[in-house]
């Protein structure tokens, strides 16, 4: 999966309306919530079937923090 | 202006609307004033709705099988919405209801049950929850259930659990949704005479139908009282009531 791709899953996934980019802060991102965290949580068991704890995805600060989650499965 | 009104910005999305209580909800919403998106199987039935509406205008008909495609529901309900503007409503009335005793239901029927009563409910509610599709503060779901799913009652067993699971969901989505305005809500009607009673006469026959009367403190009801409800909860006069399951059975549980 590429960058884009995954960028416009890690919208849907959110009901966002507008683009993400890697650099923004989650923080910034007004639907990041405890529900968006465990919404990622499902998104990367069914992108790339990896269980990724959610003390990692709390760690995050900026989307690229997410695709680094993907263990280099996105390119 | 009461909590009660309606206005044609008022969209609210009935699944299930081309009979029984789908269809009494459909016609009563449409006559308090709101646009109204019937969705059902049968054109012809759409038609006959449409037709009966007392403002035809404002009653949209969409032909659609929930069951044909169930992973594509949420796209669906948010195409609805580009189309006609975001839901303030969503009423789930589909669903199916067969009798099968236990020693006799096999896996696939139990399946279908489920796949029609509960998860194209979800899936529904999950499109309607899309903040780019509902309203947002005020908007409010109606989930159909049954009596069923609250009281045995041999042969029912997938019917009733599948109603259950409803009932269940309701609860957990109205936490979850409430955060954005959302109320969730299920209705358990108890024996409401409509056309498929009528159509079933083997199975509510005369005798059947004369023990319901006895048992029920109010005698059976219609589909417009369940519909009466319906409204209610999809109206701001309830705005502070979610997750709710409400049995409305003449008192035939009592």
């Amino acid at each position: 999966m590429d960058k884009k791709e995954f960028l416009e899953q890690v919208k849907e996934a959110l009901q966002r309306e507008e683009d993400l980019s890697e650099s923004m802060a989650l923080s910034d991102i007004e639907e990041w919530d405890s529900l968006a965290v465990l919404s990622m949580m499902s998104l990367f068991d069914q992108l790339f079937s990896v269980n990724v704890p959610i003390e990692q995805i709390n760690k995050c600060s900026r989307v690229s923090d997410l695709m680094s989650l993907a263990g280099g499965m996105i390119k | 202006m009461s909590r009660r009104d309606r206005s044609k910005e008022d969209i609210i999305l009935v699944a299930g609307a081309s009979s029984g209580i789908g269809r009494a909800t459909a016609l009563m919403l449409n006559r308090e004033g709101a646009s109204v998106i019937a969705c059902a199987r049968r054109q012809e039935k759409l038609e006959e709705l449409k037709d009966l509406a007392q403002r035809p205008d404002a009653l949209f008909i969409e032909t659609k099988d929930l069951a044909s495609d169930i992973f594509g529901l949420p796209q669906w309900v948010h195409g609805l919405s580009n189309k006609y503007g975001r839901l303030s409503g969503l009423v789930f009335s589909a669903g199916i209801q067969k009798i099968v005793p236990l020693k006799a239901l096999t896996l696939q029927q139990l399946r279908d049950m489920f796949e029609i009563n509960f998860f194209a409910a979800m899936m529904l509610s999950k499109g309607f929850c899309d903040k780019r599709v509902n309203t947002g503060k005020g908007s409010s779901i109606v989930l159909v259930s049954s009596v069923a799913a609250v009281r045995g009652e041999a042969g029912i067993a997938a019917y009733s659990a599948s109603k259950g699971a409803l009932d269940s969901a309701a609860r957990s989505i109205a936490c979850e949704a409430g955060r954005d305005g959302i109320r969730v809500n299920s209705v358990l009607p108890g024996f409401l005479k409509t056309e498929m009673t009528e159509k079933w006469k083997d199975v509510y026959t005369d005798g059947y139908i004369a023990q319901i009367e006895k048992d029920t403190p109010l005698g059976p009801g219609s589909a417009e009282d369940a519909a009466d409800l319906i409204a209610f909860l999809l109206s701001g006069a309830s705005s502070w009531i979610t997750g709710q399951n409400i049995v409305i059975d003449g008192g035939a549980s009592l």
